[in-house]
């Protein structure tokens, strides 16, 4: 069992979320975790697993908060949209990686597009060079330097930036 | 079409975003000339959150009816969102801008990537909202828009003779010619392009309608003025001189004659008219080809540098010599590139797959380097409003009493 699967019961939880651990999901007028860019108001429907359907709206933080088991799907229904949420039990890949860096750019909502795959037994990117970064990526690199002082603005993830970045990331209760 | 998420512990839905429209009708084309109607987004970083992500620079001609002035266009795209969800722009006051597409009252198209124009009322600054479900539903996304009222600036364009030792061109065989062999319309169509760039900043160059041809300089080499000479500088920017506008001086070569400083390198030079308010001027070479490097030159003369205080210059990726391109030193993010400042070199061709040849197309066609000017103040990057001091540059010499 993934270690961070097996905190849920260690901190006492109700025995209905053994083993599910608790995702947030946050609809924000612009990335980061600034709590005054969630969007407040959102009407949605959620439906875990085979569970009942549960109806909500937004608070101010934007927030939507569930337990989710390994292979196990929800539903979410806002903004005339439907997101099926899966979890990555995994773990996040490590920020020297730029796949790493993607994700957490990602997971502030950076929008760094396709997470670097290795071909064959390719060794992954390393996040503090440029190569085989992508427009996306590096556009993402560039908004989250811009936004995070004081970084120097220059689109590659060197160890600043990674520090910076695993910082927002575990902030923003990813990581 | 759902949209799926895998999620380690939490995920910031950001649904979507504003950019450049460079195609009138299709909002799906990311890539297009200048366009004066299409400007250029300071879209680095989304903080502070007061200013709302973006800012949208548009130029106000108050000379024209509201109904004739032009319409400012934006791409909003959706990157977190299904394409039927129904959304609507406002705009946060009234009296700045108008939206006119979509039409009062009705959804934005249900595309990926939507259009919308507006139009300048007065001076000022607003914001764009996105709502989702109706004209008053939750504001999902927000960019600030700034409109700039025009100021004018006359632009006097010299084709000077410029006489001295023949120097062979490699390419035709024969001699630099004394003086260019641009055409005044050619003259007048970089301007137009540096217009282009200009109007969304509420700046305007106004071109004399006589091109001057009458100006005569004896140099050390035909055609030629040496940008590293401060006298050959100054002789050609005499000649014919008029006060109160930006002298243009259109020749053949920015060169030197020898290897130090080589022939077809140097495509434009310009003095601020702040720090040098008898000389300054700008030359154009012959191998500029776009009016983008008019408008490099005309940044440089109101007063905004390449590189403000040397941190510009910066590896910006760890060199490796199987890759050419990486470990450049100076700094050269894609976004940097869309820069008009930044473009003091054409942009390279990167043909090497594993490194990223994405950046020759920033957005206005393959190699064509940027016309952004900053408008943001971020407190991480010193080249920050270059807005606000060009047009103070451009209003102290557009009011500069006369000789």
């Amino acid at each position: 069992m993934p270690e961070d699967l097996a905190i849920s019961r260690a901190t006492g939880d109700e025995l209905s979320t053994v083993n599910r651990r608790k995702v947030q999901i946050f609809f924000q007028r612009f990335p980061g975790s600034v709590a005054s860019s969630g969007i407040q108001g959102l009407e949605f429907t959620l439906t875990v697993g085979g569970a009942p359907p549960i109806t909500g709206t937004t608070p101010a933080s934007g927030k939507i908060e569930l337990r989710l088991g390994a292979g196990e799907t929800a539903t979410l229904d806002i903004l005339g949209s439907q997101y099926v949420i899966d979890l990555l039990t995994g773990g996040l890949f490590p920020l020297a990686q730029l796949r790493g860096v993607q994700q957490r750019l990602n997971l502030l909502g950076y929008h760094a597009g396709t997470i670097e795959t290795p071909v064959g037994n390719a060794a992954p990117v390393l996040a503090r060079t440029s190569l085989n970064q992508n427009q996306s990526t590096e556009l993402a690199i560039v908004n989250f330097q811009s936004d995070n002082n004081p970084l120097f603005i220059d689109g590659v993830a060197g160890p600043n930036t990674q520090s910076r970045l695993q910082q927002a990331a575990q902030n923003a209760g990813g990581v | 079409m759902p949209i799926t998420k895998v999620i380690h512990k939490s995920e910031r839905i950001v649904p979507v975003r504003f950019a450049r429209a460079p195609d009138a009708n299709d909002p799906s084309i990311g890539s297009g000339p200048f366009g004066a109607d299409s400007p250029e987004l300071d879209d680095r970083g989304f903080l502070p959150l007061t200013t709302g992500g973006a800012v949208m620079p548009v130029g106000l001609d108050e000379a024209l009816a509201i109904t004739a002035r032009p319409e400012t266009r934006v791409r909003l795209i959706r990157e977190d969102i299904e394409d039927a969800a129904v959304l609507f722009v406002t705009t946060e006051t009234v009296g700045t801008v108008v939206v006119t597409v979509p039409d009062l009252g009705t959804a934005l198209p249900n595309t990926r990537e939507m259009m919308i124009k507006l139009r300048a009322l007065a001076s000022g600054t607003t914001h764009l909202q996105v709502r989702f479900g109706s004209v008053i539903g939750p504001i999902i996304h927000r960019m600030q828009v700034v409109v700039h009222p025009l100021i004018d600036v006359r632009m006097v364009g010299h084709a000077p003779t410029i006489n001295g030792l023949p120097v062979i061109d490699p390419g035709s065989g024969d001699p630099f010619s004394a003086q260019t062999t641009r055409t005044d319309d050619s003259i007048r169509a970089l301007v137009d392009t540096a217009n282009a760039i200009y109007f969304p900043y509420g700046i305007r160059l106004v071109l004399d309608a006589v091109i001057d041809r009458a100006g005569v300089a004896n140099l050390r080499n035909q055609g030629m003025v040496n940008p590293n000479s401060r006298t050959e500088f100054q002789t050609v920017t005499a000649i014919n001189r008029v006060p109160n506008a930006a002298n243009a001086y259109f020749v053949s070569q920015l060169a030197d004659g020898t290897a130090a400083v080589p022939i077809n390198t140097i495509l434009g030079l310009a003095t601020s008219a702040r720090r040098n308010p008898r000389t300054f001027g700008l030359f154009i070479a012959e191998n500029a080809e776009s009016g983008q490097v008019l408008a490099h030159e005309m940044g440089h003369l109101l007063g905004i540098i390449n590189d403000p205080t040397n941190e510009f210059l910066h590896v910006n990726t760890v060199f490796d010599p199987a890759f050419p391109g990486t470990g450049r030193v100076v700094r050269d993010e894609i976004f940097t590139r869309r820069r008009l400042l930044y473009a003091f070199t054409v942009l390279e061709p990167d043909t090497n797959p594993i490194t990223h040849p994405y950046r020759d197309e920033v957005g206005y066609g393959d190699r064509v380097v940027g016309g952004m000017l900053t408008v943001k103040q971020l407190a991480n990057d010193k080249t920050d409003q270059e807005v606000a001091t060009v047009r103070k540059a451009a209003a102290d010499l557009s009011r500069a009493p006369g000789p």
